[in-house]
């Protein structure tokens, strides 16, 4: 995994066996504030506020994992990402997604400083 | 001066004085280091399930939030044998109109900790330094043995840059 910046430009690397599993950029040049009440933020907000399963040795575990998203610092940011195969096992070739940031788009991308807390297995 | 009172002067010299030490040490630390930090107040009252004010796992994570809209069969492929889709009755009215299942990617750094009272107020005790770590979420998603209304989210993959905090991780939470 590598990270790196220009300017304002994030990019980030994740390899997986020497071959490129997901590659993105975000530029951090206009964030725009955001809050977890925005429509399609709230409706992330809903989907990872649902029961956090995980699975060991077989056996479901229930975490009690909370994002803490009203003290998380949003913003929206515009991110260009790519799936490369592997990353879904029936992907046969990149697949290159376009993010608009999130003010601008439902379903667009945002950037997030947070402090997420794990109370452990419920 | 009694056997007894040398006893306790020992035990004190030898184990108070270090641990007392060490306790205001970290301290003056966590000062130095987080000097807003220390001396805020407490953000939420301790009953509240956001408070900080706990013994346990923090992460801080910095990083960008991306949803991929996937097909089933795509996203099914990540999911282990014992997690499939959550009922269609279940799912939310924009969801069912929208083709394809949404995989949230959390693409950032993260620095694990655990919160610890220390001298009456609770601080983030590191555990790893800072390492690069994005998280693969899918929503809407039961157990294939639970009950149909259940619905839970699961980390299909997380990746993660460092050996150490992914051996902890994996032996913690699998």
């Amino acid at each position: 995994m590598r990270l790196s910046q220009e300017g304002d430009v994030q990019r980030y690397e994740i390899e997986q066996n020497g071959r490129p599993l997901l590659t993105a950029s975000t530029d951090l040049a206009n964030p725009t504030p955001l809050t977890p009440s925005q429509e399609s933020l709230s409706r992330i907000v809903a989907m990872l506020s649902q029961p956090l399963v995980l699975i060991k040795n077989g056996k479901l575990r229930r975490i009690d994992w909370n994002l803490r998203f009203n003290s998380a610092r949003l913003a929206a940011v515009p991110a260009d990402v790519t799936l490369h195969p592997g990353f879904f096992p029936s992907l046969t070739k990149p697949l290159e997604l376009s993010f608009p940031q999130m003010s601008d788009s439902e379903f667009g991308a945002f950037h997030l400083e947070w402090t997420f807390l794990n109370r452990g297995e419920v | 001066m009694s056997l007894q009172n040398h006893l306790r002067r020992i035990a004190t010299i030898v184990c108070y004085v270090p641990l007392v030490t060490l306790a205001v040490t970290r301290f003056a630390l966590s000062l130095v280091r987080h000097p807003h930090a220390a001396f805020k107040g407490t953000e939420y009252a301790e009953d509240d399930p956001d408070s900080l004010s706990y013994d346990g796992m923090v992460g801080d994570i910095t990083g960008t939030v991306v949803t991929i809209f996937s097909g089933r069969e795509d996203v099914q492929s990540l999911l282990p044998p014992e997690l499939t889709f959550a009922n269609d009755d279940t799912l939310s009215a924009w969801l069912r109109e929208r083709d394809g299942h949404p995989v949230i990617a959390i693409i950032g750094s993260n620095e694990i900790g655990r919160r610890k009272r220390i001298l009456g107020r609770y601080h983030t005790v590191p555990l790893f330094p800072n390492f690069l770590e994005t998280f693969v979420a899918v929503p809407y998603l039961r157990p294939v043995d639970g009950a149909a209304s259940e619905t839970c989210f699961h980390f299909a993959r997380v990746y993660c840059q460092k050996f150490w905090p992914t051996e902890v991780g994996r032996l913690c939470v699998g």
